[in-house]
């Protein structure tokens, strides 16, 4: 059970692997095919926030208002120039005392 | 005759790598967490120990590897294989649009620097690092240090939740699911550089949000950011007449 391995369960890995590698290059290599122009460049600087809106956006309407507090005072505090790890603790400790108090 | 120097290559440094790895301390606990949990489902659906870490470590990518697993067989056939794979392929097509934008930054690097670091390509190295780039750093040691450790961690925390075969209680109450998010949002805060990044940004969050109602699953990731990326490039001028800055 701990050690042993079937055929098929290594050629599934070796598949979701495979897809995964082409993902992680694939993006990479059409770039270098493509010149990157203010546009692009100004979307790629975008993207990360573009990433964290489409992620972040239903997990707070899932989850309600602890959610919500956090992420609003992680993005306050790193604006005023607060470390990230001091907005991670600081937005934290409100979540958690959010959802102690039964919200 | 003026000589044209090449471009640069960015630096490959360990201090670098220091760096990355210094960056990912606050995620190592819920990355943990959240290994724990696919270590318990994989003990669930049979794998063995050493299936359960060849996983880890050749995927690498627990979002696709958990929605992956609740799809995994009793009994294995060819279209059995096709749906994981696909399934695979469809949770972290992120990842393409990712290794995308890190062309402006790895471009100039040896290619096989450049690719051998995107095996290491995840969201939160992917984050971390446009982060770096936009303050001007350019060590591809960041990136890959920062891989790295997450990597390590993914390949180790998963094996307590499967010897233990069941999730820790309640981690919620402890705000663990939100640590990503919370550290995630401080980061790309920083990246924020006026009108166009919240128009885009609203775009993104909210067809990110209208697509995750109508579809379920992962995709609304893609869909989402793509659409935020395309509404900050159609506000950008094609040619950019006055370098003034945003």
């Amino acid at each position: 059970m701990i050690v042993d391995a079937s055929l098929w369960t290594l050629l599934a890995i070796l598949a979701m692997s495979a897809v995964t590698i082409f993902v992680r290059m694939f993006g990479y290599f059409l770039m270098g095919f493509m010149p990157v122009g203010p546009r692009l460049e100004a979307g790629f600087r975008s993207l990360p926030g573009a990433v964290a809106a489409a992620t972040f956006t239903p997990l707070v309407v899932q989850d309600g208002i602890s959610a919500l507090v956090a992420i609003v005072i992680a993005v306050l505090m790193a604006r005023a120039g607060r470390s990230d790890l001091l907005a991670l603790c600081v937005a934290l400790a409100a979540a958690i005392a959010i959802r102690q108090a039964g919200f | 005759m003026s000589a044209v120097l090449p471009p640069a290559r960015p630096a490959l440094t360990w201090a670098g790598f220091v760096l990355g790895c210094r960056w990912m301390v606050p995620l190592i606990l819920p990355v943990s967490i959240f290994g724990l949990a696919v270590g318990a489902v994989a003990a669930q659906k049979g794998l063995s120990l050493v299936e359960l870490s060849l996983m880890n470590a050749l995927v690498y990518a627990g979002a696709s590897q958990l929605v992956a697993l609740g799809l995994w067989p009793e009994q294995w056939n060819g279209p059995a294989l096709m749906a994981v794979a696909l399934v695979t392929l469809t949770v972290n097509s992120r990842l393409l649009l990712m290794s995308a934008a890190f062309r402006p930054w790895f471009g100039q690097a040896n290619p096989a620097v450049a690719y051998g670091a995107l095996l290491t390509l995840t969201d939160a190295n992917y984050i971390a690092g446009q982060r770096y780039y936009a303050e001007g750093g350019r060590d591809l040691g960041m990136f890959i240090g920062a891989g790295i450790m997450l990597w390590v961690v993914w390949i180790v925390a998963p094996i307590p939740g499967y010897l233990a075969g069941r999730l820790i209680q309640d981690s919620r109450a402890f705000g663990v699911d939100l640590v990503m998010p919370i550290y995630f949002s401080a980061m790309v805060a920083r990246l924020w550089q006026g009108r166009n990044d919240s128009l885009g940004w609203l775009v993104a969050g909210l067809v990110g949000l209208a697509v995750q109602r109508w579809q379920g699953g992962t995709i609304h990731v893609v869909v989402g950011s793509l659409a935020g990326m395309v509404v900050v490039a159609m506000l950008t001028p094609a040619r950019s007449k006055e370098e003034a800055g945003p």
